[in-house]
């Protein structure tokens, strides 16, 4: 008599009400790939989670190590640059449960791929570390319906909070931060922050504490169950104390507590042109207006001696404030200038809409003349820009490549 | 005009309590923080990685920065829980 072993396997988590075919199906979406990301995505690959997609720029160091499940010792000898994502979606693999596992992975700033990244997603994790992306992440769950778990630790105190972003939209992250800066605001302020914000202490039992609190919440959610939904759980592990904490609605918050409508996919792709977008818009009502996800930076003042320096780029792609080459050389007017909307006379029609930090498929929203906002997506799939990592069985798609 | 209240304050490491009395109209989550910092009831945090997060014990429900006390629901002789938070990952 022969045992089913798959059924066999998930016998104690089927007790414990958890579907497989849920999370056979399920796709989570995870912002940063470090010590949180990677314990919470260990437990989600024991627990058969399906799908991830995730996102980070980060490169592995032997700092990081400690904290970080995923990392293989081995792979992080000899010199090889490895990237913390690709890391992450490999160790989710080496643990995952899922009947046929797949990793989207990119090594790049989560909010530099856009809210077209999380479309199709039924969970976004927040794990990264700059409060600026916990605002952009937050936003993206709001803007698209999509339910935030999101943690942080300092040393031995940490918390878990859950976003439900049901409709009528409740209680954002945002709501309790309103004071953080949005990804969108001043790019020399943006810089400033960063530069802020430090290492902070931190031990593998307490990412892995709340690396397990991420995941339990995300099992739940994908469950239907949102018992913790608007409710912030802190824990002092020196102290031993924990305490529940409701989030109502600010109604200062500064989040945008509004769902966007279904976009419309465009024919035009990240590789075309302005003009063609504009084109394109145009079909679909007057004189169309597009609401930039990151202001377009033209100029900013040089750090050294207050004079305009051309930057031609998204504002989330402007870290630190720029110098000109040769003070004398540039032109006396320093005030900076750039675009939080565009309409067709705002920048040249030839150049690249990828170059405004628009991928492909990436969502934006247009106002037109009569007064509407509507939603839409540029052609593409953006995971197309994401490297895939799959296993079927017991081997992977990725296996011609491991040394990623 | 002015509705003044006595509140306590609970320390978010120890047993220590600081009892005063506010405008629940003029005071914010923010500016309460900022107080307990001037007063050297809490600690100032040296950077943007910890948060002190308020909290009303009666009901559980967290008082934003920009709230004012009247809008977070704080009453009279209620007790605020102060909690830290982290943003590491």
């Amino acid at each position: 008599m022969k045992t089913d072993r798959s059924t066999e396997q998930f016998a104690r988590e089927r007790l414990a009400g958890l579907d497989r075919e849920v999370l056979n199906n399920s796709d989570v979406a995870v912002g940063g790939a470090g010590a949180l990301a990677m314990n919470a995505l260990l437990n989600l690959g024991l627990s058969g989670l399906g799908r991830v997609r995730v996102a980070d720029p980060d490169v592995c160091e032997m700092s990081n190590a400690t904290r970080s499940p995923l990392m293989k010792r081995e792979r992080l000898a000899g010199g090889i640059t490895r990237a913390k994502a690709n890391e992450a979606a490999l160790g989710f693999l080496a643990n995952a449960y899922a009947k046929d596992p797949v990793v989207y992975a990119a090594v790049d700033r989560v909010e530099r791929r856009g809210l077209g990244m999380f479309i199709g997603a039924n969970a976004i994790v927040s794990a990264v570390d700059r409060n600026t992306v916990r605002g952009w992440l937050s936003d993206a769950g709001m803007l698209l319906g999509i339910p935030v778990i999101e943690a942080g630790f300092y040393g031995k105190i940490g918390q878990l909070t859950v976003f439900r972003h049901d409709d009528p939209p409740g209680a954002c992250w945002r709501c309790l931060n309103p004071d953080v800066e949005s990804g969108s605001a001043s790019c020399t302020l943006y810089a400033h922050a960063i530069q802020a914000e430090g290492r902070i202490p931190a031990t593998q039992p307490v990412a892995a504490l709340f690396g397990a609190l991420v995941a339990n919440a995300v099992l739940d959610v994908l469950h239907g169950e949102f018992a913790l939904a608007s409710t912030m759980v802190t824990f002092d592990l020196a102290r031993g104390t924990s305490r529940k904490i409701s989030i109502d609605r600010n109604p200062s918050c500064p989040g945008p507590h509004r769902r966007l409508v279904t976009p419309v996919t465009l024919e035009v792709g990240a590789a075309g042109r302005l003009g063609e977008l504009f084109d394109e818009l145009g079909r679909h009502g007057a004189r169309p207006t597009v609401v930039l996800p990151s202001p377009f930076i033209v100029r900013l003042p040089c750090r050294s001696c207050g004079r305009a320096v051309p930057v031609g780029r998204p504002a989330l792609d402007v870290e630190v404030a720029p110098a000109c080459k040769s003070c004398d050389d540039a032109p006396p007017n320093g005030s900076p200038l750039a675009h939080s909307i565009l309409t067709p006379t705002s920048l040249p029609q030839s150049m690249r809409i990828s170059r405004l930090g628009l991928s492909s498929g990436a969502v934006f929203e247009v106002l037109f003349d009569d007064g509407e906002a509507r939603v839409f997506r540029l052609a593409g799939d953006p995971l197309d820009t994401f490297r895939r990592f799959a296993r079927t069985g017991r081997s992977t798609d990725d296996s011609s490549d491991m040394n990623v | 005009m002015a509705e003044e209240i006595k509140i306590k304050f609970n320390h978010p490491r120890d047993s220590k309590v600081e009892e005063t009395s506010c405008d629940t109209r003029t005071t914010t989550g923010a500016s309460a923080v900022k107080w307990l910092i001037d007063e050297k009831f809490l600690e100032k945090l040296g950077d943007t990685k910890r948060a002190y997060q308020l909290s009303i014990d009666r009901t559980g429900k967290a008082i934003a920065p920009n709230a004012t006390f009247e809008e977070a629901g704080v009453k009279d002789n209620d007790s605020i829980s102060i909690t830290e938070t982290g943003a590491g990952a």
